[in-house]
């Protein structure tokens, strides 16, 4: 289930709240609509029942009109809550808070049950924010929360403020802003609750596994500000707390919010975060990726890699191997993206030759940007042992790519590379000698032997020392 | 367009098989709607007293019934 889909089952409830129950084998084919359709069959079915004996109720709203306030209440409360709902469009809205006034609480939430929520909202600033926020507290309290939520987001500060103080019930709270009609205004309801009280409401969200799904949703709903409260408020849980909240994540396809707000952890947090038992679990780490890669999220991955151990990253890189090209080449081409291609060395440091070899068969290391992003990386890293090591592995003609790209630009990239060659081991010279022979074209050789003419007398004698060792004729000619 | 038509226009975009679902039980919620309205009307017409309850049938009319 993904934030998509949790969105769908907000609509879809509410949907049903007005037509009934739909059998589940219907309830299934909503995967395949989009929430705005289900909104739009919503309001399409609301037109369809409160345009029903219309006419009926645009004459009864006549005779309110002319009725004093307090005549027009008593009438009210005589005909029920289903007929003053039904003629509450028709009125003027300055009447309607003035005959509100005169009517108890319980009959009003009665009212705001059968009408049309559409127009409840255009009403309710011309209600006395006491009223309202009654109603909406007793709405919360008998469990009307699809009302109550659809509701919520038209409410004034006052009233809002008020419903915080009259429920306690927190999960209720989170139940309810679950069915806005407009969830892009959570952040603003949420910046009305004081730290103590958001606090505890997370809190109690986090006590009832059945309300985390809400949680994420919410999540992902509010601005970097309140996401970086609420998660590291979450990520400060007891271990065990996170790993159910991670399987349940897994298990619900709800990485999306996880993964959005990565960044806003802090740093500490993230190290106790990736290093939590459930991401140990292959089933899971594999759901992680490919829910980064559907939702085209992979670059919100690096943070967690960086902040892994050596095992975790080892694990990572054999996990990810595993996942198939497309979702290989998203991960590199966003890290690349990011400037963050340090962190494909960093995972590449952690495979065996065999993994390696297998890596470099990806069609993206045929792109120049690709790999000239690579090899800066590794240099400004220090991370040449890796780079070497992956250079050398790459098929014949990545190897000549790569020898050219160090020769590029008057052999730019070597030069950089020799000006860290106190990073560089034996067997990672013999390395580079046997790459950089790769260069076959005289202008490329020509760049090569002049970066190496100007090199100090150390690593001239280095290279001409290993490129003797190589029996590298290219060296030889080079270093005469 | 008629609110009916519309809501037809909806359920057009939607996979057949819930639409005719949602068709369906709409029809029926309708259905449920209008009978617990006039119930409620005729409710509301028999708690009113006498000079009310004239003023009301007179306002809302006989044909109450009707659609639209």
């Amino acid at each position: 289930m993904t934030i998509s889909s949790l969105q769908m089952v907000a609509e879809f409830e509410k949907l049903q709240a007005l037509i009934g129950e739909l059998p589940s084998t219907q309830r299934d084919l909503f995967n395949r609509c989009d929430p705005r359709q289900i909104r739009e069959v919503r309001d399409a079915v609301l037109d369809d029942l409160h345009s029903d004996q219309a006419s009926t109720f645009r004459r009864l709203s006549c005779l309110v009109r002319m009725l004093p306030v307090k005549r027009a209440a008593r009438l009210a409360t005589a005909c029920g809550p289903v007929v003053a709902a039904r003629t509450l469009p028709f009125l003027d809205p300055l009447k309607v808070g003035r005959i509100t006034r005169q009517l108890p609480v319980d009959f009003l939430t009665d009212i705001t049950l059968e009408a049309d929520p559409r127009a409840l909202r255009t009403l309710i600033r011309h209600i006395p924010t006491d009223q309202i926020a009654a109603v909406a507290a007793a709405l919360i309290q008998q469990r009307h929360y699809i009302t109550a939520g659809q509701l919520a987001d038209a409410l004034p500060s006052t009233a809002i403020r008020q419903v915080l103080t009259l429920i306690s019930d927190d999960v209720a709270l989170l139940r309810t802003v679950f069915y806005m009609d407009e969830p892009e205004q959570l952040g603003d309801i949420i910046r009305l609750v004081d730290n103590e009280r958001l606090n505890q409401i997370i809190l109690a969200g986090l006590g009832n596994r059945e309300i985390w799904p809400i949680l994420m949703w919410v999540i992902d709903q509010v601005g970097r500000d309140i996401k970086s409260r609420i998660t590291n408020l979450i990520v400060e849980r007891d271990p065990e707390t996170l790993n159910e909240l991670i399987n349940v994540a897994n298990n619900q396809a709800l990485w999306g919010p996880i993964l959005r707000s990565l960044d806003t952890i802090k740093d500490r947090h993230q190290r106790s975060l990736v290093h939590l038992q459930a991401l140990r679990d292959e089933q899971v780490l594999e759901g992680l990726m490919k829910a980064a890669y559907d939702e085209g999220l992979m670059a919100n991955t690096i943070p967690l890699i960086e902040a892994m151990n050596g095992d975790l990253q080892a694990f990572v890189a054999r996990v990810g191997l595993r996942q198939g090209a497309d979702i290989l080449e998203a991960f590199i081409r966003d890290a690349v993206r990011q400037n963050h291609a340090d962190v494909i060395l960093t995972l590449l440091s952690r495979m065996t030759d065999e993994e390696v070899k297998e890596l470099t068969t990806l069609g993206v290391f045929d792109d120049n940007f690709i790999l000239q992003a690579i090899v800066s990386a590794g240099i400004n890293t220090g991370q040449i042992h890796s780079l070497i090591r992956f250079a050398r592995r790459l098929p014949g003609k990545g190897q000549e790519l790569m020898a050219s790209l160090m020769a590029a630009d008057h052999g730019a990239l070597l030069e950089r590379l020799l000006n860290r060659s106190e990073l560089l081991g034996d067997s990672d010279w013999n390395e580079l000698v046997t790459l950089i022979s790769k260069a076959r074209i005289p202008d490329q050789v020509k760049e090569i032997a002049d970066v190496i003419r100007y090199q100090s007398h150390q690593t001239s004698r280095a290279l001409k020392a290993h490129a003797e060792n190589m029996g590298s004729e290219l060296f030889k000619t080079l270093l005469k | 367009m008629t609110p009916s038509a519309k809501l037809s226009s909806v359920l057009n975009t939607l996979p057949d098989e819930l639409a005719e679902a949602i068709r369906s039980h709409a029809e029926s919620a309708l259905v449920t709607h209008r009978q617990k309205t006039e119930h409620e009307l005729a409710e509301a017409r028999r708690h009113l007293s006498a000079p009310s309850r004239l003023v009301f049938s007179m306002t809302i009319g006989k044909d109450n019934k009707a659609g639209g």
